[in-house]
């Protein structure tokens, strides 16, 4: 994973990180402000030894003194030194409970002793403060050991008075919330990361790429439920999401190398994903710009393309096949277009046997000298072997992944199983995305596909045969891809930047 | 001579108030022919006593009819076969595979043939019944999507239920019906 990736990651959970920089030092932030201030006060003490005359006398006395300054702080809270001031200052509390409140410290190798008070009222803590620094030089000089004449060895100056506090000692607001900051930015990844991988399934098109390097043909966006019974191409022909599938059919425009005809064997890893939606929107939106297409439904697990078109499915493929009836007979026809559907036929009960039989292979190579695309809606890879069967008699495989349910896994076990057959992979279309992502995936998807494979190659000679003749086709330019007001307000090159066009960005990339 | 197989269930109640509607109102000599049966066809049965009522009221002749059940060389022979339910139609394919683009719901073939008129019989089609008829099928596929987005139900078997299903049902096959005669009849402007 590059930083790319890890950026990627974030943006992909930025609401979670938003929001987990914003709860937690306002959290900070909050309890601070509900804290009750307190004040702290310092007063310093310096321990030095009386008597001492020569420099090795003081040498001696200082290491003395140092190794004697644990006991001196530790007798700062001591009743032997709080008594006298709790008596002094007239507190109501005991010696024992002012000593949790008063701290003594004796900074490394120095003698110097620092007696710090903490009180809610800044005087208050300069008080204590003070007035325990004093008792402790009594206190001293009466606990010190006395030379021969009778005089404490010890000597205790203060030599910084307690000075009443200007700005409380706690809470540190500022360091609270910079700690609710580093807190808030840590649970914001963690969560990040956490989501990352335990989410398994293919989202977007950046985890596409993690997945493999076959290209991808086309982001269509989720439907709402109250479209699902509808065909976008056919129903609702200047919608967006007709549009998505157009952007898909000019994409597998380009895949149609060479002059004879081409078929496209779409299926998925799972049932459910979209496969049929995309195989009847792909088929009328090639049928639309002028392609003699028909359309193949060889699920003969559980076909759909008759229901959704509103044709009769006891009659056709596995017909043909068994030899009931000749293509003509039960090949119809559907749209405007003239686009030719096939129906199914009756549910057979071995549909691999009659799939890899030799008639089917006829049928394919009947159905290519009549047309220009054959598209195949055919059954799902993980579950059966037909569409593996099927991917070798066809041009190229379209593998459709519904981003919300398909797991990467199953997705990368559905490619690995095509390559493994020798099926040659077209690419991928990423399903029912959601539509911020889908609109997210406009600033970096396209540009983003991995490295030259053998589709970028191809791509390559196809815009090689295409410069010779006059007129280049640059069909994602040329359709404007944005509601067909906007487009009229910013024709030409404006149409380009609003909606990079997947072929016409990989014809933009620089040729490596 | 173009031939309309109008296939119901029990073929004595929604087969045969299309069948006898669409002679009675086809105009007379059109040179077309118009016959019914079931998919479990009651069969040797006369019309439905509420069925043959609505048909006398409607205009139409109930009389001298039996049940038949569906053969395939009735489907074979039909120009036009006409079906009630979603499932009379898998019935009639199941019979004869090839017969799948010259069958129709009632209401899928009432609403296109709505749409051929609307739109204009292409100059290569005769200007009768007849030869309309018969070429609807070839006619229907650049309309599906519209009907699709219309929604063409099945008509609802009414058989032994009370005479208010019964009127229902009559009506909408006797508008269905009234639709496919328009078009057929109609005189381009």
């Amino acid at each position: 994973m590059g930083l790319r990736s890890h950026l990627e990651l974030l943006r992909r959970h930025v609401a979670a990180l938003v929001v987990s920089l914003v709860v937690f030092p306002s959290l900070a932030l909050g309890l601070s402000l509900l804290a009750t201030p307190t004040y702290t006060s310092t007063a310093e003490l310096f321990v030095s030894l009386e008597n001492s005359t020569t420099a090795s006398d003081l040498a001696q006395g200082a290491n003395y003194t140092q190794d004697q300054m644990a006991s001196y702080a530790t007798l700062v809270t001591t009743p032997a030194v709080l008594q006298p001031v709790v008596d002094e200052l007239g507190l109501t509390e005991s010696a024992r409970a002012l000593g949790r409140r008063v701290t003594a410290t004796a900074p490394n190798d120095t003698v110097v002793l620092q007696i710090s008070a903490t009180d809610p009222a800044p005087a208050a803590a300069a008080r204590i403060a003070q007035a325990v620094s004093e008792q402790l030089v009594e206190v001293m000089a009466d606990v010190a050991p006395t030379d021969s004449d009778g005089r404490a060895t010890v000597r205790v100056t203060q030599v910084t008075p307690a000075a009443v506090p200007l700005y409380p000692s706690s809470p540190n607001t500022l360091r609270n919330v910079a700690v609710g900051v580093l807190l808030g930015l840590a649970v914001g990844v963690l969560y990040a990361v956490a989501r990352e991988n335990l989410d398994t399934r293919v989202r977007d098109v950046g985890r596409l790429e993690s997945l493999t390097d076959a290209p991808l043909l086309g982001s269509i966006a989720a439907a709402p439920a109250s479209r699902s019974g509808l065909v976008p191409v056919a129903d609702e022909p200047r919608g967006t999401h007709a549009e998505m599938f157009r952007q898909l059919a000019t994409n597998v425009e380009f895949l149609r190398v060479g002059g004879g005809s081409t078929t496209l064997l779409v299926t998925s890893a799972l049932p459910g994903e979209g496969k049929s939606t995309v195989a009847v929107n792909l088929a009328l939106a090639l049928a639309e710009v002028g392609h003699r297409v028909v359309l193949v439904d060889a699920d003969l697990r559980r076909p759909t393309v008759a229901d959704r078109l509103g044709l009769e499915g006891a009659a056709g493929l596995s017909t043909v096949l068994l030899g009931r009836a000749g293509l003509a007979d039960v090949q119809q026809e559907w749209g405007a277009h003239g686009m030719h559907v096939l129906t199914s036929g009756a549910v057979p009960p071995n549909p691999v046997q009659l799939l890899s039989s030799a008639r089917m292979a006829e049928l394919l190579a009947e159905l290519g000298a009549h047309h220009d695309v054959v598209v195949i809606d055919a059954a799902p890879v993980l579950p059966v072997t037909d569409a593996l069967v099927l991917s070798r008699a066809v041009s190229g495989v379209v593998v459709v992944a519904d981003s919300s349910s398909v797991r990467r896994a199953q997705l990368a076990e559905t490619l690995e199983s095509l390559v493994r057959v020798d099926a040659r992979l077209f690419g991928v279309v990423l399903n029912k995305l959601p539509a911020r992502s889908q609109l997210a995936s406009h600033g970096y998807g396209y540009g983003a596909l991995p490295e030259p494979s053998r589709w970028r190659r191809s791509v390559d000679r196809i815009r090689r045969r295409r410069r010779r003749p006059a007129a280049p086709r640059t069909p994602a330019v040329q359709r404007p891809s944005v509601p067909a007001g906007r487009a009229a307000e910013a024709p030409g090159a404006a149409t380009e930047t609003v909606r990079p066009g997947g072929a016409a960005r990989l014809l933009d990339r620089p040729r490596t | 001579m173009t031939r309309l197989l109008v296939v119901c269930t029990g073929n004595v109640c929604r087969s045969p108030a299309a069948e006898r509607l669409l002679a009675a109102r086809l105009p007379a000599g059109a040179g077309v022919t118009v016959a019914s049966a079931g998919t479990s066809a009651l069969v040797g049965q006369a019309i439905d006593p509420p069925v043959a009522e609505l048909l006398r009221l409607a205009g139409a002749d109930p009389t001298g009819f039996a049940a038949r059940q569906l053969q395939a060389d009735q489907v074979r022979t039909a120009d036009l076969v006409l079906v009630m339910e979603r499932g009379h139609r898998a019935a009639v394919v199941g019979a004869d595979p090839t017969a799948v683009r010259r069958t129709f719901l009632l209401a899928e073939l009432g609403a296109i043939a709505s749409l051929v008129a609307a739109a204009g019989w292409p100059a290569d089609v005769p200007a009768d019944p007849a030869a309309r008829l018969a070429a609807l099928p070839r006619l229907a596929g650049r309309h599906r999507p519209q009907v699709l987005r219309g929604g063409a139900p099945d008509v609802d078997d009414p058989f032994r239920q009370s005479r208010d299903v019964h009127r229902r049902t009559f009506a909408t096959v006797a508008d269905r019906v009234d639709d496919i005669v328009a078009a057929v009849t109609a005189t381009d402007g």
